[in-house]
This record gives structure tokens, C-alpha cells and sequence, in this order.
């Protein structure tokens, strides 16, 4: 299905990819992870991006490059300039978080969901 | 002006505050696409009717602008009385003034985490969010990503691609349309919300196809948010708890047929009403021919 896609959403979708994959990736390898078969160039223009903004950074091999997260602390390079405690709480908005503040009683029942469940991880990688 | 002139917003709102508090047993897909066209069409109804209200005032107030408006969107029938007319105007005041100020906070909101998505927000508070538009992306904290797994990770970005894909976004202002223009509806928009995620669970657990790495990955999420000394608690139910629940369940059913049936029956019923309240009069008319 080839759907043209918002640059967005793709961003999201290779970020995805490349903490699925673990390992440093090709550009290749990563399109083939990808859903809607991306073209080549368009991939490059998300990972050009996302080493800008320092989400990602790569390592030469040969006459290309292998891309890959960054998640080290010591080398995530956080702008102290933007206002983080804008988005530390939750005002009502059009976008979108992926949790948001629990209550105290949200705690307590969400702690007893997972004590009551057998086996603590998610099966197997496939 | 008779009592039929709020039917059709008393219908749609009376739908909308029914759906907002007993939810429906649709795959979220389904339920989050038609809580957002009651919820538009709600809005639209009720700011249709309003408007007609008022300007059948108006139109009374000042027999001259009468002659100037064409004659078909004239009123025929009775007087509006005052009772009815000056509230109809004021309410109609207070929706632009709130309409205008949601407009202009989106807009800001959309602006500052462009500009924030940029790069990495400086926090330990493990933050991931979708920021929509044709330069949006995933705008995501320090704390998230030196405190989660990579498998994890791929969770959260799968869930924020999915709020992307679906445009998300859309869904979200018409229930917040619906709930400034009628606050009745909050509960709508709250559960359209928790129907929104939800679609966007179910979409990260089929990509990642784990069902239980997602739960855990959302309750390890909110319960390091919870932790965070300097975090102040929610005081309303995030809905965390009954999303982490849905998961350890089995997946839902796809709804293929019965999903675009309710979507298609909501969508219909409300699109009437709402195109009535736009055209009461003649929708008035036709009715006291029948």
C-alpha cells in the first residue's frame, strides 16, 4: 500500500525501528523494517533530521553510515533553553502524550494490576 | 419559534451526554470515531440553533434591517420573546469569545512544541508526545529515553506514530469544540480522549505484536511519573489503569462490520439534526406541513 505519508509520522515510525533494532542499522536495513516501502532519500531526510535534533548519531562504516538511538545519558544533549515544565504537567491540549499524571489512587491501582499478574516481562523478542 | 426549535439540539446533546457517561462495546477505533462526530455535530447544532435564535431576535428588535435581509431566512413565525432572545445573544457572545480563545491556544500549543520538538526537553520526567502537522513529529524528554528499554521505546514511538497516522488532533478539537460550546458534554470529551489512546494502544501492540510489553511499558511510564518527588498528582483519572487492563486482556474485536455500521448510523442521525438546526426555519416549515 503506498501511502504517502507525513514526514511526521514517519519520524515516529523510524524512531520505532531503530529502538527495535537495538543494533546500529543501514539506511537499508531500516527501510526494510519499515511499513509502505519508503523510498531511499526519504528515510535519509528523517535520520538527517533526527541527528539535528540529537535523537540519533551514526558510525562510518565503509562508504556509508549505521544509525542508531541515543539514549546514554551522557551523550543526549538536552536544550536547556526550552521550557520542559510547559509539558510536566498536563494541560488539556491537542497533543497528544503518551501518559499522563496519574492520581493517587490511579497509583495504587495500577501498582495492584501488576502485582496480581504472573510473570513480570513480555514474551519473546521475535 | 415553538418548542420544536430545540429538538434537534436537545437530541444530539442528550446523545452526546449519553455516550460520554456509558461508552460503547466497540473496538476503540470505532468508538473514538464516532464520539468525535457526535461531539462536532453537538457543536454545530447547538451553535446553529443559537445563532438562529438570535438573529430571529434581532431581526424583531429592528424591523429596519428586515427590509434589508432576503426574505427567506425572515422569521415566520412568532415574535422571539425577550426571555429567550437575550440569553440566545449573550451565550452566542460568550461561544466566540471561547471559541476565539481555544483557537488561539491551540495555535500556541502547536507553535511551542514545534519549536520544543527540536530537540530533547531537558527533564527527568519521562515524556513522550505527538506533535501534528506537516513538520510535527515526536517531541520526547531526556528521562524517557536514558530510563526506558529500547524495546520499550519502540512501544512509545509506535503509540505517538499511530496518534500521527490517524491525525489524532482532529479528533481531539472536536471534543473540545463539543465541551466549550456545551459544557454537558465534558464527559464526552473525556472519554473520546481515553478512546483515543486506547485506539492508539491497540495500534502499538499490533505493530510490536506484544500486547503485555505494551501494558508494562505504559505502566512503567506513568508509575516513574508518579514517582517523581517534584510531580504534582493528577486529580483526574488519566485513564491509565483501564488502558494497562484493556491490554492484559485479550485484543478487541475489529468491529468490521458492526464499527462502520454505528459510525454510519451516529454520523447520519447527528448530520440531520445538525443540518436542521442550521436551516430551522425551513426544517420548521416542512414540519407543520406534514
Amino acid at each position: 500500500m503506498a501511502v504517502r505519508r507525513r514526514l511526521g509520522q514517519l519520524e515516529a515510525e523510524v524512531l520505532a525501528a531503530l529502538a527495535g533494532a537495538g543494533i546500529p542499522v543501514t539506511t537499508a536495513e531500516l527501510r526494510s523494517r519499515l511499513s509502505g516501502d519508503p523510498a531511499h532519500t526519504t528515510v535519509n531526510t528523517i535520520l538527517f533530521r533526527l541527528l539535528d535534533k540529537g535523537l540519533v548519531d551514526r558510525v562510518r562504516e565503509g562508504r556509508g553510515y549505521r544509525y542508531r538511538l541515543v539514549v546514554d545519558e551522557s551523550r543526549l544533549v538536552a536544550d536547556r533553553m526550552r521550557d520542559q515544565l510547559r509539558y510536566s504537567n498536563d494541560p488539556p491540549g491537542v497533543l497528544s502524550r503518551f501518559v499522563a499524571t496519574l492520581s493517587p489512587a490511579e497509583t495504587r491501582a495500577l501498582r495492584e494490576v501488576l502485582g496480581g499478574e504472573p510473570g513480570s516481562t513480555g514474551t519473546d523478542p521475535s | 419559534m415553538s418548542w420544536l426549535t430545540f429538538m434537534p439540539v436537545a437530541l444530539v446533546t442528550a446523545l452526546g451526554v449519553l455516550l460520554g457517561r456509558t461508552g460503547l462495546p466497540l473496538h476503540p477505533a470505532w468508538s473514538a470515531r464516532l464520539l468525535a462526530t457526535v461531539a462536532a455535530m453537538a457543536a454545530v447544532t447547538t451553535a446553529g440553533t443559537l445563532a438562529f435564535v438570535a438573529f430571529d431576535y434581532g431581526v424583531a428588535l429592528l424591523p429596519g434591517a428586515a427590509a434589508r435581509v432576503p426574505d427567506r431566512v425572515l422569521p415566520d413565525g412568532g415574535a422571539v420573546p425577550h426571555m429567550l432572545g437575550v440569553p440566545a445573544w449573550t451565550l452566542s457572545a460568550v461561544l466566540v469569545v471561547a471559541c476565539a480563545r481555544l483557537g488561539a491556544r491551540w495555535a500556541a500549543q502547536l507553535r511551542g512544541a514545534r519549536r520544543a520538538s527540536a530537540g530533547v526537553l531537558d527533564t527527568d520526567d519521562p515524556i513522550a508526545l505527538a506533535v501534528p502537522g506537516r513538520h510535527g513529529g515526536v517531541l520526547v524528554s531526556r528521562g524517557l529515553l536514558a530510563g526506558l528499554s529500547g524495546r520499550e521505546l519502540e512501544v512509545v514511538f509506535q503509540h505517538e506514530r499511530a496518534h500521527l497516522r490517524h491525525g489524532h488532533h482532529r479528533f481531539l478539537m472536536a471534543g473540545m469544540l463539543a465541551a466549550a460550546v456545551s459544557p454537558v458534554l465534558r464527559p464526552l470529551y473525556a472519554r473520546l480522549e481515553l478512546e483515543l489512546e486506547r485506539w492508539a494502544d491497540e495500534d502499538a501492540a499490533e505493530a510490536v505484536a506484544d500486547r503485555t510489553r505494551v501494558a508494562h511499558t505504559i505502566a512503567r511510564v506513568a508509575l516513574a511519573r508518579a514517582d517523581r518527588p517534584e510531580g504534582l498528582p493528577a486529580f483526574a483519572e488519566a485513564g491509565v489503569v483501564q488502558r494497562v487492563r484493556a491490554l492484559l486482556a485479550g485484543p478487541p474485536a475489529k468491529n468490521r462490520v458492526s464499527g462502520p455500521v454505528a459510525l454510519t448510523g451516529g454520523g447520519l442521525g447527528t448530520g440531520v439534526l445538525a443540518a436542521a438546526a442550521l436551516e430551522l426555519d425551513r426544517a420548521l416549515a416542512a414540519l407543520s406541513i406534514l
